[in-house]
């Protein structure tokens, strides 16, 4: 009974031992799962904070990032902000040729635009210094800036580029301490080498100067250089054309004062050639007539010595009589009082004809006379162009030697005729040829003194040819023949 | 009462005289026949100019109600510029307006002046506009505009604090023109408006615990003084140059996150305090705060997005006013932003300006959220028919 007893209390021990060591092993289970949680859940939140922190430090790399680039960025506004208030300025000051106009153009919102608040822009006037622009700046120091202060100032900037307030020298430090400004930058106004004055830019509240404003500023100054010197040029060449245009204007009057005066002589002069012409003309022809009439022994027999007298009394009146009749062709050619009969003439067999006139002369000279015609037809008054071809011709008879050739020309150029009377004779020397067709006017020759002439027919040719509305030259050298040239206008069917 | 017309001018003339001229050309052709209930003037005109500039509508347009503010900036379809004038002009409206110059207690007065123009109106009231321009703590302000309003009542306003920003001037009839105090329009119509404020300024970073604030100022983040937020990205420079600070936290506001608004309210420090904490210009929206930064494409696609969610069939105006903080960051870029807005918006007049602060409702689309001033951000206004 009693191992029963203890049989069976031995086995209710083991059976609740076995239930707790059972419990105990579950539980240990559970607790190896739980702890196996808790770290997958501690694993969970080491990554959860690593990817927060991992976060935060791409989120500190993205602000530095962005903090350069909005740096950056903020120097570029600036920058783009300067330049294109620096372009509204140029516009402005190059659209000005005023001085007055050009500092009324440098406005406070460009100024600001450019990056500051303040500007004092001064000037050498003469011998002193003056302010035209003065933005921001206070009195006391734009006084200072107009006195011997701004001129030493001025003399340190020279030859400088932009300075800053910083790279001030100590001996200008006082200028600083007047100055309303925390940061200003100072350049002089430079014009090649000559300093027209200083420009200073300042800011009030910002004390750092960017690079950009550095170069903002130097260009600012070299456009306001070139913007002065572009206004001192226009005003300097605005003067000398006022000026010009003032002596022009003295010159043309005293010219036309001078031509109403030449004129008025001409007239005169044609008047009295022609009055003293005709009243020659009487008296010759009596002179003329009593000496044929004493040759032809009308009045009883005369010396043989006598005679040849009479005979040059004769030949001298008749040279005479010529040349009063060629100064009275010429005073009226030239007072518009001679009647022009214009017709058509074809030039080719007027030239014919008068050379077949000449035929004794050349063949006296044995001189071969060329001519080089084309039929063409000019409108003219047929005796005085008639004239002209015998006054060029003689002449060239006249002055070219036995065996010679003279050549006579004529041809088409554009819508007039060209004619040219060309000998091989003794030329004109170059001093002569201006000269040659004014009235009286006679070569220093011994030659040209052995030929007789009155000195007017070259004159009576031009006047003919000017009244023709053609030209006249001579184109020789002395020693080698002479080429007169002269033009008419084509008559209208010809010009086809 | 016939279909309310609204009606835009605008003119970039600097002379106030041609300026009027200008912007009043087609207006006075298309409200040739209706009378001129409101007009809203946007001008950058000094304030010697002003006096002129208000004799010179009144005698071109006649308005009945002639309220308005200068701008630092304006904005005309796909312009912005510095010198000139906008006129926006509304008929067939019924509207009730009034000044005060808030000078003593801000959140009485300004709940004052709210009271007596609902009395005037017996309660009925649609929609709220106001221009404001005071001295004192601006949440206090919203505090007053809420207890006259109510908390979700739809209103957007512009809004210059005299101490942070460039002076502002207000217009309100024939008034003389007023350097500080309210001008507030209440709206009795049925408009259909659509309003939202938001900013574009992209979260990074991991999120942080705002642990002890007060009103407008946060102590400590992540119980550590507040300073070490803006440190653990900046570095130990920002607790030494506070100029560095204001760099550093104008571009990079703190986004809170709010309940039931999907985009960040996003805030700029303006003050830091020797404890190393600092001060927003409103009270403290949340608690759950990041960093946030200014990315140009985000900031215009989320203008883009904003505008898509106005719903109407057709639309009469749209008013934007631009944060000049967040006009800063687009800066030559602009073009691009008002570009998409009008090739969204298609002929509907699109104008505005940049201001220093607005404020209203944060969505129209959940009246809860409360009110909001923003300084990072634009708020968007479209009136139209659904």
């Amino acid at each position: 009974m009693e191992n029963l007893e203890f049989l069976s209390s031995t086995g209710v021990s083991l059976f609740f031992f076995l239930i707790s060591l059972a419990v105990i092993i579950l539980l240990a289970i559970f607790s190896l799962k739980k702890m196996d949680r808790i770290r997958i859940l501690e694993k969970e939140v080491r990554r959860l904070e690593n990817n927060l922190r991992e976060m935060d430090e791409q989120a500190k790399l993205i602000v530095k990032t962005d903090l350069e680039l909005s740096r950056v960025q903020e120097e570029l506004d600036k920058r783009v902000s300067g330049l294109l208030a620096l372009q509204r300025l140029s516009q402005s000051l190059s659209s000005t040729l005023e001085e007055e106009n050009l500092f009324l153009a440098i406005r406070e919102d460009l100024i600001s635009g450019l990056g500051f608040s303040s500007c004092l822009i001064v000037l050498k006037k003469e011998d002193s210094l003056v302010a035209p622009v003065s933005i921001g700046v206070n009195d006391e120091f734009k006084k200072m800036m107009v006195s011997q202060e701004g001129v030493d100032f001025l003399r340190f900037l020279v030859g400088k580029k932009v300075i800053s307030h910083k790279d001030i020298s100590p001996e200008f430090e006082y200028l600083s301490q007047k100055i309303n400004f925390k940061s200003f930058l100072a350049s002089s106004i430079q014009s090649k080498d000559n300093p027209l004055g200083f420009l200073i830019l300042g800011n009030t509240f910002q004390e750092e100067i960017s690079g950009g404003a550095l170069e903002i500023a130097e260009i600012f100054s070299s456009q306001l250089a070139q913007s002065l010197e572009n206004i001192r040029l226009f005003e300097e060449v605005f003067r000398s054309r006022q000026e010009l245009e003032e002596r022009v204007k003295e010159r043309t009057n005293s010219l036309q004062e001078a031509l109403e005066k030449i004129k008025k002589i001409s007239r005169l002069k044609s008047e009295f050639v022609s009055a003293v012409s005709h009243e020659f003309r009487t008296p010759l022809t009596s002179i003329k007539g009593y000496a044929s009439l004493l040759v032809q022994e009308k009045f009883g027999k005369i010396p043989a010595e006598v005679r040849l007298r009479l005979e040059r009394i004769n030949q001298q009146a008749d040279t005479l009589v010529n040349m009063i009749n060629e100064l009275l062709d010429i005073a009226r050619i030239e007072s518009g009082r001679s009647k022009i009969e214009i017709q058509k003439i074809e030039l080719s067999e007027m030239i014919k004809r008068i050379a077949d006139y000449f035929y004794p002369q050349l063949k006296g000279k044995n001189l071969q006379l060329i001519l080089t015609l084309s039929s063409l037809f000019v409108e003219a008054d047929k005796s005085l162009l008639e004239r002209v071809f015998i006054n060029l011709l003689s002449n060239a008879i006249k002055f070219t030697p036995q065996g010679k050739k003279i050549e006579i020309k004529c041809e088409k150029k554009d819508n007039y005729v060209e004619v040219s009377v060309r000998d091989e004779g003794i030329g004109i020397p170059q001093e002569d040829l201006e000269n040659i067709f004014k009235e009286f006017y006679k070569i220093d020759n011994p030659l040209q003194k052995e030929v007789k002439g009155t000195g007017l027919g070259l004159s009576l040719v031009r006047n003919i040819i000017k009244a023709h509305r053609g030209e006249i030259w001579v184109e020789s050298k002395a020693g080698e023949g002479s080429k007169f040239i002269f033009t008419l206008p084509l008559a209208q069917e010809s010009k086809i | 009462m016939g279909k309310i017309e609204v009606g835009v001018g605008f003119s970039e003339n600097p002379d106030v005289e041609e300026a009027v001229r200008e912007a009043s050309i087609k207006l006075r052709v298309k409200f040739s026949s209706t009378k001129i209930d409101l007009c809203l003037v946007f001008f950058s005109f000094s304030q010697g100019e002003v006096k002129k500039l208000f004799s010179n509508i009144k005698l071109v347009l006649n308005p009945s109600l002639t309220v308005g503010c200068s701008l630092p900036l304006l904005i005309a379809e796909k312009k912005v510029f510095s010198k000139g004038l906008i006129l926006v002009a509304f008929s067939n409206t019924r509207v009730i307006g009034n000044f005060s110059p808030l000078k003593k207690n801000i959140l009485e007065d300004t709940e004052k002046f709210i009271w007596r123009l609902v009395r005037r109106v017996k309660g009925e009231r649609r929609f709220f506009l106001c221009l404001a321009n005071i001295s004192g703590f601006s949440p206090i302000f919203l505090r007053g505009l809420e207890r006259g309003l109510g908390r979700s009542f739809p209103l957007l306003g512009l809004f210059s604090h005299k101490e942070y920003s460039l002076p502002s001037f207000l217009l309100y009839n024939e008034d003389i023109l007023r350097e500080e105090g309210i001008v507030g329009l209440l709206f009795l119509d049925d408009l259909e408006a659509f309003f939202e404020i938001n900013s574009g300024f992209t979260p990074l970073g991991k999120e942080a615990f705002v642990d002890s604030f007060s009103k407008d100022t946060i102590y400590k983040i992540d119980n550590r003084p507040a300073i070490y937020f803006y440190k653990n990205y900046f570095g130990e420079r920002l607790e030494n140059s506070r100029e560095y600070f204001q760099r550093v936290s104008r571009r990079y506001p703190l986004g809170f996150k709010t309940e039931g608004f999907p985009n960040y309210i996003v805030s700029s420090p303006i003050k830091l305090n020797s404890d190393g904490s600092f001060k927003l210009f409103k009270e403290v929206p949340s608690s759950r705060v990041r960093l946030t930064i200014p990315i140009r494409d985000k900031l215009i696609s989320c203008v883009e997005e904003t505008v898509k969610k106005a719903k109407f069939k057709s639309f009469k105006v749209a008013i934007f006013f631009e944060g000049f903080n967040r006009f800063r960051f687009l800066k030559f870029f602009y073009p691009s932003q008002l570009e998409a807005l009008k090739n969204l918006l298609g002929d509907t007049p699109l104008v505005g300006g940049v201001a220093f602060y607005h404020l209203g409702l944060l969505s129209s689309s959940d009246l809860n959220l409360g009110h909001f001033i923003g300084e990072n951000s634009f708020s968007l206004l479209i009136l139209g028919d659904k």
